[in-house]
């Protein structure tokens, strides 16, 4: 995991555990912890480089009052073989079209986030059988790196075209301020083990450079992607 | 609700008739509120104290009272009334030309008598504001401590450059200079309105040099930033207010010092600078005699590679604030940095400067502090004298020229022509030698409260800014090299600024609550400057040129200063009807110039003024020989200038949490005075005997007479010359329309969509002065043909603080566009006719004096009848060429008196538009089209249970700050291939984030101190340059891969990312 997020949001947990768990020891307030697996798909312009993959992560919460939620999160997110891979570029010299073979785009992701869970109607009494639905919002930082590496350079100018002349490998790499929000279902089919549905919208102040030879004719900003996803979360709370 | 239409056109009608506006100091506050019991009734003759002061009201008949002239800050206030329990609210807040509404419930008083406080909590949505104004109080100052400086708490109000510019909603791009002999890109300050403790701090008279503010973020008890329509006792500035009220030093003593501890290390990117690929194969540690060459002329050994990497820097800064006796006060706050620069500077130490966006500048020995002290004679006066003061000593790095001085100039990389090759000249040296500067402003406010409902104030104030040279060279030696003819050697380079401008300013405001619902306010302003400003430049030994503005038309005036007078009247009312709020009121700006000025920029080129002469050759009446009339002076005194600057304001509540607001107002700004009386000269390669480029021998006797000083200057071609008969003020009308909503607890966010137009821009024209037989000249005048609009989006989104956290997001989003209407797309010719080259008043050749002095040459009848008839022939042509675009004859021109002579201006409308629509020039230069910024802040109490108690020690009393910046990539014009248009785009956009966290020991103490960490740049983010054609189409931000440099050496650019790397400074505080 990026060693930035690790510290960031250690730090932020730490700083928000202090503050709530000092009066959470006094009133019996709940907390759990839990791990998802989720259907990670950019969107926008960003849908147009990467198809849909997958998101793991795990996260801490905990109650605040009767309808609030703190979440913790950490995630990861992984696309490999981008959608650019498979371009071809137009060399202006002969004006054909041309592949880079040796092209290979990837992106991950490596975010936490600060998430706060709205229970409409109450939150759910961890019992069995107990069902809430929710409105999420959050905030935090999400690492992304995405690489493109071995597109040939189209600003040769000598015939024939030197497919082993490539251009350096570019590499967007930040980490970005992300709001997300979303909503989701919490069912209990036992006591303090719940099933947690969620479906939430992510967006990243980060950004991703053009190449307008291969068809991207503008940067990606902000960078956008929905998950849907399911999870597990194993609630305690002191009496 | 069609009765409130009614009222509403009502007011429009009446303020369009009257003009009135929001009516505060410019550093106080008002409190207002009604006292009733339990049952609601009024209760008369209440009296509701400010605890502590001795400001206070009584409630009139209705219950109502009103309290002015507070100060900012957080108060106490107490009412209370025979036969009821007294009522203290704590925590009042009171922000600069605000109203703070507090109401008061008393009940009757049982046999127990109790007083009651409650914690009153200021409203999140002001109700009389009714233009986007933003506040920063000093409990938020001392929340932020990842803020340093007061011009980066500005910076990061919505509406704000985020950049340290002090542009406000895209104002002024265009005009910018630094002060530097050749323009370069840059942005003015000059558009905005910086108040101190209600004295205005001048600008707009030092070639757009940077704004000093000055105050350090200790002394301030509040800021805030009016991005909208300012009311009408602000003025001669277009673009908003920044105001900034010190803090009163209070009944007890108090201090604040802090040290921050910044470690050594790289503060770039890319390799180390002496390993830098740029260098190609020109840096050779491996060959003796390279690293052993000495330098023939000074003997020193060339190239020593330095570890400017290693050295340690520290900020101090502190203040001290206490009573003097029982009615006075003081605080007094200064700040010294001792910080190292980025690459090998001529010092190891210096600081960054807040008025030059941040720039490094290589002075170790700086000071900029402030100090005030406060008296209060009696209960119903203050008077408050202050300071503020920036000095410091550098190496001459500022002043240089970005493509000719910069070689050999200094070390410090910031050419990026010479920048590398000047690795090595010598530390603590500079070309252009060393330079002072200084900026201080000293004022006197006096408030006299004559009733409970009318005060006034007075201010007097002194500033001056001044710059001089130390050891400067007469003038500039060649470039020299080392051996391998590679990097730069010692030399001389002759370029430097001498100024002085001093500013004596009196403002004077009479507020008064006529009615319970009508708050009056007039005054006025008026500045005095006495200001000369020279810059002088010598590119090679052979050529300089200098300019300066003076006080006089005459060239050899130079040095005595010019002595403008600006100012204003105003009036304004803020009147409120039903919870409808209308400030309304209008300004009259006037401005006179002291001195005279020639008729019209281009007549420097006239053959009589061909050359600078340090006498007077002919300028008018006294200049003729007998027998012969003058037709008029040339020189004169241009008239009184007035602008009438409407504003209109409406606050508009929708419900107890949300209200709306419109304002509309025009401003005016009056131009630099470097703009406006600036001249231009050069020597073109002429000599003096001794090489000296600043004299020439014109007798031939072998001796400097002092008639000869500067004898070989003529008009700059390339420069700008002032023309205060034609400049006018720039103009500006602003529109915005806003909303502020609390919509639940203490969540805040506000929206204001605004429109702004700035006609009559300054540009300088080309204008030239058409004399047959090439004795005439082209020069720059004045001319306010420039336009400009943006228009846009600010958004804020908040929480105050409560359950220990508070953030602000704010978001700023604009587009803009510039373009030329009128003159600036036209050129005027100017020339005289036959007539005026018969008049004794003309020649065309000087002869030289036994002084050295030139002397006309009077023409003889032949030249007369062949040169006028030149002239004539000039006329025609014009007069076919441009037959349909307007002819002046001088002797009519209004700014100019008594005037008779035989000489034109013809406007050349070369390029089309002339005073037609606007032609779209693209988007304004490099501003960013969107910026944001998250402030988050986390405050944990004294009490913090978790885990063991070590833990929760630890955890207690700590702050946290996150701040992320964005800022929108700056523009890229390129051509897509196969594309016939160009299209503008915009590259990467810069993004970062900044954390620190406080930890304060003995919080609840008398003395508290605190270690606290930051860390700049959180998380090593690059931000990158980019941009530009291999950018958008391959997102290249190198080299490309073919290119032959970086196959070899790797890629130049390395070090060029905008935002530093990582930077972790520890610091320690200590507050008592």
């Amino acid at each position: 995991m990026n060693k930035k997020i690790w510290v960031t949001f250690l730090t932020c947990a730490f700083l928000l555990a202090a503050i709530s768990m000092g009066e959470a020891q006094e009133s019996g307030r709940k907390w759990g912890v839990g791990t998802f697996l989720s259907l990670n798909a950019p969107m926008g312009r960003l849908g147009d480089q990467f198809s849909p993959s997958s998101k793991f992560g795990m996260s801490w919460q905990y109650m605040l009052n009767k309808k609030l939620y703190l979440e913790m999160e950490y995630h990861r997110s992984e696309f490999n073989h981008g959608k650019l891979e498979e371009q071809t570029f137009t060399w202006s010299v002969d004006g054909k079209d041309y592949l880079s073979p040796e092209a290979s785009t990837q992106m991950n992701f490596d975010g936490g986030a600060v998430n706060l869970l709205i229970f409409h109607q109450g939150a759910p009494s961890l019992k069995g059988g107990a069902f809430a639905y929710y409105f999420q919002v959050g905030g935090g930082y999400y690492h992304y790196k995405v690489e493109r590496r071995n597109f040939i350079f189209p600003g040769q100018r000598q015939e024939p075209l030197d497919p082993t002349l490539v251009l350096q490998p570019q590499i967007d790499s930040k980490t970005a301020l992300t709001l997300n929000a979303g909503f989701g279902i919490q069912a209990f089919p036992i006591d303090r083990i719940a099933l947690d549905l969620r479906a939430r919208y992510n967006v990243l102040m980060g950004e991703v450079r053009p190449m307008w030879d291969w068809g991207i004719e503008n940067k990606t900003f902000p960078m956008m992607l929905l998950d849907i996803g399911a999870g597990v979360k194993f609630y305690f709370w002191k009496e | 609700m069609s009765r409130r239409l009614y009222i509403l056109a009502g007011i429009f009608t009446l303020v369009a008739a009257l003009g009135l506006t929001d009516a505060f100091a410019g550093s106080t506050g008002k409190i207002t509120g009604r006292v009733v019991d339990e049952r609601g009734e009024s209760l008369p003759g209440a009296n509701v104290v400010v605890k502590g002061s001795r400001q206070g009201a009584t409630a009139d008949a209705e219950g109502h009272y009103v309290i002015l002239a507070v100060d900012p800050g957080t108060y106490e206030l107490v009412a209370s009334l025979i036969g009821y329990n007294t009522v203290t609210k704590q925590g009042v807040q009171v922000s600069v030309d605000a109203t703070t509404p507090l109401d008061f419930d008393l009940q009757e008083r049982t046999i127990e008598a109790e007083e009651i406080v409650v914690q009153a909590e200021a409203p999140l949505v002001e109700r009389d504001k009714t233009s986007t104004k933003y506040t920063v109080s000093a409990d938020e100052i001392r929340q932020a401590p990842i803020i340093r400086t007061t011009s980066e708490f500005i910076s990061l109000l919505p509406g704000v450059d985020m950049g340290g510019t002090f542009s406000v909603r895209g104002s002024d791009y265009a005009a910018a200079v630094q002060p530097v002999i050749w323009a370069t890109s840059g942005y003015s300050s000059a558009d905005v309105y910086v108040i101190i403790d209600g004295v205005r701090v001048p600008r707009g008279d030092g070639n757009s040099a940077g704004l000093f503010t000055g105050v350090n973020k200790s002394a301030v008890q509040q800021m805030s930033v009016e991005t909208g329509v300012a009311p009408a006792e602000y003025g001669d500035a277009k673009a908003g207010s920044i105001s900034i009220v010190t803090r009163d030093g209070g009944k007890e003593y108090h201090g604040w010092t802090e040290i921050t501890y910044e470690p050594a290390g790289k503060k770039h990117w890319g390799a180390d600078i002496y390993d830098a690929p740029a260098h190609k194969d020109n840096m050779k540690w491996g060959d003796p005699e390279w690293v052993r060459e000495i330098d023939p002329q000074t003997g020193r050994v060339i190239h020593v590679r330095e570890n400017y990497t290693g050295y340690h820097g520290a900020v101090l800064e502190g203040s001290l604030m206490g009573p003097i006796g029982s009615k006075a006060s003081f605080v007094v706050s200064q700040k010294h940095e001792r910080r190292a620069p980025v690459y090998p500077d001529a010092e190891n130490h210096g600081f960054y400067s807040d008025s030059q966006r941040g720039r490094f500048i290589n002075a170790p020995g700086n000071i900029q502090g402030s100090g005030n002290i406060t008296i209060r004679p009696s209960p119903n006066t203050k008077l408050k004298l202050g300071l503020v003061l920036q000095h410091f000593t550098a190496y001459n790095g500022e002043v240089n020229n970005r493509n000719y001085g910069a070689q050999g100039f200094i070390r410090s990389n910031r050419s990026s022509r010479a920048g590398l090759r000047n690795l090595f000249l010598p530390k603590q040296w500079s070309a252009g030698g060393r330079y002072k500067f200084q900026e201080d402003l000293e004022y006197l406010t006096f408030t006299h409260t004559i009733s409970p409902r009318t005060f006034y104030e007075v201010r007097i104030a002194r500033s001056q800014t001044s710059q001089d040279t130390i050891e400067a060279p007469a003038f500039t030696t060649q470039p020299r090299l080392d051996e391998d003819g590679w990097f730069y050697v010692d030399r001389d380079v002759a370029m430097w600024i001498d100024s002085q401008r001093t500013r004596w300013s009196v403002k004077g405001d009479l507020s008064s609550q006529i009615t319970k619902g009508n708050l009056m306010k007039t005054g006025f302003e008026v500045i005095r400057w006495d200001a000369r400003f020279v810059q002088y430049g010598s590119r090679s030994a052979a050529d300089h040129w200098v300019s300066f503005y003076s006080g006089g038309d005459e060239p050899w005036r130079n040095g005595s200063p010019a002595s403008p007078i600006r100012g204003a009247i105003y009036v304004q009312d803020k009147m409120e009807f039903e919870g409808i709020v209308v400030n309304a009121g209008v300004r009259l700006d006037f401005e006179k110039t002291t001195h005279e000025e020639l008729i019209s920029a281009p007549w420097l080129g006239m053959p009589m003024w061909y050359w600078y002469s340090t006498r007077s050759l002919a300028y008018g009446e006294g200049s003729v020989p007998s027998g012969f009339e003058a037709s008029g002076k040339f020189a004169q005194t241009p008239p009184w200038r007035f602008h009438l600057s409407p504003r209109l304001g409406i606050s508009h509540p929708i419900t107890d949490r949300m209200a709306m607001h419109y304002s509309i107002g025009q401003f005016v700004q009056w131009i630099d005075l470097f703009q406006m009386y600036a001249k231009a000269y050069r020597n073109y390669g002429l000599l003096g005997t001794d090489g000296d480029p600043n004299w020439q021998d014109l007798n031939k006797n072998g001796v400097r007479d002092p008639a000869e000083e500067w004898t070989n200057l003529r008009p700059n071609a390339s420069g700008i010359a002032g023309d205060p008969h034609e400049a006018r003020a720039e103009k500006s009308m602003t529109f915005e329309v806003g909303v502020d909503w609390n919509f639940v607890a203490d969540y805040a966010a506000s929206l204001t969509v605004f429109y702004r137009a700035d006609t009559n821009q300054y540009s300088s024209d080309g204008s030239s002065m058409s004399i047959a037989g090439g004795r005439g000249g082209a020069i720059r005048g004045a001319a306010n043909s420039y336009l400009q609009w943006n228009k846009g989006l600010e958004m804020a989104l908040g929480k105050r603080m409560s359950n220990y956290f508070s953030f602000r997001l704010a978001w700023y989003l604009q587009w803009g566009t510039r373009g030329w209407a009128g003159r600036q797309n036209s050129s005027r010719w100017e020339y005289p006719d036959s007539n005026f080259v018969a008049s004794a008043e003309y020649w065309r050749f000087t002869d030289v004096a036994s002084d050295g002095s030139r002397v006309p040459v009077v023409m003889t009848q032949s030249d007369i009848e062949k040169f006028g008839r030149s002239q004539e022939n000039i006329a025609r042509s014009f007069n076919r060429r441009y037959a349909n675009d307007d002819l002046w004859f001088f002797g009519q021109m209004p700014e100019v008196q008594d005037l008779d002579i035989n000489a034109y201006r013809r406007m050349n409308s070369r390029g089309g538009v002339r005073y037609g629509p606007m032609r779209n020039y693209g988007a304004v230069g490099a501003s960013r089209t969107s910026q944001a910024n998250l402030q988050f802040v986390v405050n944990t109490p004294s009490d913090v249970k978790f885990g063991p108690s070590f833990l929760s020690w630890l955890v207690s009393d700590l702050n946290a700050n996150l701040l992320w910046r964005l800022r929108s990539g700056s523009r890229v014009n390129w051509t897509p291939p196969g594309s016939p248009n160009r299209r503008t785009d915009r590259g990467p956009v810069d993004a970062s984030t900044d954390f620190s966290m406080e930890k304060t020991f003995n919080a609840s103490g008398r003395v508290r101190p605190s270690f606290f960490i930051e860390i700049r740049n959180v998380f090593n983010d690059k931000a990158d340059t980019g941009g530009g054609q291999n950018y958008m189409r391959w997102g290249l931000q190198m080299s490309p891969p073919d290119n032959s440099d970086f196959i070899n050496y790797g890629d130049f650019g390395d070090r060029s990312y905008f935002r530093a790397p990582r930077r972790t400074n520890l610091g320690f505080r200590v507050v008592f």
